[in-house]
């Protein structure tokens, strides 16, 4: 589900074509958009952009596209056709008979943002100087800030009976699919909303990926709700040009932009001390956000705390899960699937139990996750195992663990119809190969003269074998 | 003449097999629900029956299964 719009271009190219015209009406995001694309297309462009716009339509001037294409070496024609399939996905080229035209707005707002000569982009009135001895703490500040938020919102994910975030947060889980709404609400459980497979998978990620798919799914909640989204765009755009540390006014936000606003403040992507002062700082978290994904792995470095990354979970043979940790996120995602023995200051126990792991399973978090969440969080101590060319993880645990997950569907079942007595073998081939033409054949036995086939089948192959009734029997 | 009859094919490896055989044989549902013993892993069933095949199954794998947890 990671792969999702991996990255900014391919989430921009989603997009209706009026959303993009809109965005593409601020400097902020044009730049954005310009510099996350690939090296040719920036060149490209940056050649488009020191063209004056003709003199006669005052249109960005058109250039043949032989013309274009002569620029590049002929080695690099694929990655160029690659580059213009894209750029004309991005509304940023057109395409005009024979020839490229830049689009217009694009053209205005990149020079602009390239060249200056475009208003301040953030309300910066008042603004505290930029970051300054004094300011020190402060960074440190909201870095921990936004951390521990972004934590929160994890938990409630793991733990949804705590009601520490709000509803928008719960409606973009909701719709990413990420928590699922218990139907029986009759049982004794309160939580009205249960983690699924896939929300599992989100809080194995890295923090980089989760605020991008979660900003993703909730700008497409509020699509969803009829909100324009380009104004949420445009600011996410503006935060990502933002200088960490500096405070930026808000008091002349609408109210939907305020709304909007309160979210990301929720979310960690920027701090406000209260609603009433109406300035806020953008966190890093909001910062390095519109890079997408693309951008390399060191940055991600930095948010996971040590112990993550160098793994703090012992799993030992008698079915023990030790981790060395007291990150309570972490610690409540084990307890998904185990239960929980001892907590020390640093450690706690769990024991892998067939109880524990048929109530991960039924919450739809597959063996496989489970087992992939033990390997990618393995304790170093547990990696010197690979070295002696032993599995990460005992085979007794893994296999254990999938047996668990395979007994609970011994039995598959199918609603067919079973079609047999047949006169002769003639009539049960003719049958049984149409229905595997079909594609709706599930079981057939030559001696028995016996064919199942699916419900979904049932009446095309019924329609056959009137069809086919008469001429089969006069033959025989 | 062909006959057709409506149901549910259920896959499931042998040894399921002979249990859903003996439930079918001793009447646990109060009546017989395989309508054909097509082979060793195929079995033919009332439809109805397959909520309640499922849940004597697991009722009898919980019984039969070990847990480490159970004997604390």
């Amino acid at each position: 589900m990671s792969s999702q719009f991996a990255n900014l271009q391919e989430y921009i190219a989603s997009l209706p074509p009026n959303v993009i015209q809109n965005i593409y009406g601020h400097p902020a995001s044009c730049l954005a958009i310009f510099r996350d694309l690939p090296v040719l297309a920036r060149t490209i462009i940056m050649r488009f952009i020191c063209l004056p716009n003709s003199e006669t339509t005052g249109q960005p001037q058109p250039i043949s596209q032989g013309v274009v294409s002569s620029w590049i070496n002929p080695s690099h024609q694929n990655t160029y056709k690659m580059i213009s399939r894209m750029l004309v996905k991005l509304g940023i080229w057109n395409e005009i008979g024979t020839d490229w035209q830049l689009d217009a707005t694009f053209r205005n707002n990149l020079t602009g943002a390239i060249f200056g000569g475009t208003t301040i982009w953030l309300d910066e009135t008042d603004s505290t100087a930029g970051p300054s001895e004094r300011n020190i703490k402060k960074l440190d500040e909201l870095n921990t800030y936004s951390s521990t938020r972004w934590d929160c919102v994890l938990q409630y994910l793991v733990n949804p009976d705590r009601g520490q975030i709000t509803r928008d947060t719960i409606d973009v889980f909701v719709h990413a699919k990420l928590l699922r709404r218990n139907e029986d609400t009759s049982s004794s459980s309160t939580d009205p909303y249960t983690i699924t497979g896939s929300g599992f998978q989100f809080l194995l990620m890295n923090r980089r990926s989760q605020v991008w798919f979660f900003i993703i799914n909730s700008l497409e909640t509020r699509q969803q709700r009829g909100e324009d989204i380009s104004e949420h765009l445009i600011f996410l755009f503006q935060l990502s040009f933002a200088t960490f540390g500096k405070d930026y006014s808000c008091e002349k936000f609408s109210s939907v932009k305020e709304n909007f606003l309160q979210h990301l403040r929720e979310l960690g992507l920027t701090w406000q001390k209260t609603r009433k002062i109406k300035r806020y700082f953008p966190t890093k978290l909001a910062i390095e956000l519109a890079s997408g994904l693309s951008t390399n792995g060191f940055v991600d470095q930095q948010y996971g705390n040590d112990e993550i990354q160098s793994g703090f979970l012992v799993v030992e043979t008698n079915y023990r899960v030790y981790a060395y940790t007291n990150n309570d996120l972490y610690l409540k995602i084990i307890a998904l699937f185990c239960k929980m023995l001892y907590r020390f200051p640093n450690m706690s126990v769990g024991l892998i139990t067939r109880q524990s792991i048929r109530r991960a399973l039924s919450k739809e978090i597959s063996a496989d996750l489970i087992l992939n969440f033990l390997k990618s969080n393995a304790h170093p101590q547990m990696r010197k195992r690979l070295l002696e060319n032993k599995p990460l993880i005992p085979t007794t645990i893994s296999d254990q663990i999938r047996l668990w997950e395979m007994e609970r569907d011994r039995v598959v079942d199918q609603e067919g119809m079973l079609y047999n007595q047949f006169n002769s073998a003639n009539d049960f081939e003719l049958i049984e190969k149409y229905a595997k033409d079909l594609n709706v054949l599930l079981w057939s036995n030559t001696q028995k003269r016996c064919i199942i086939v699916s419900k979904a089948g049932h009446e095309e192959v019924k329609r056959f074998w009137k069809m086919q009734r008469p001429k089969s029997s006069n033959e025989n | 003449m062909v006959n057709v009859v409506k149901g549910s094919l259920i896959k499931c490896d042998p040894a399921v097999k002979q249990y859903l055989v003996y439930l079918d044989e001793t009447l646990a549902f109060g009546e017989k629900f395989i309508l054909h013993n097509l082979d060793e892993q195929h079995l033919f069933v009332q439809i109805s029956a397959v909520p309640m095949i499922k849940e004597k199954l697991q009722e009898q794998i919980d019984k039969i299964s070990y847990d480490s947890a159970q004997t604390k």
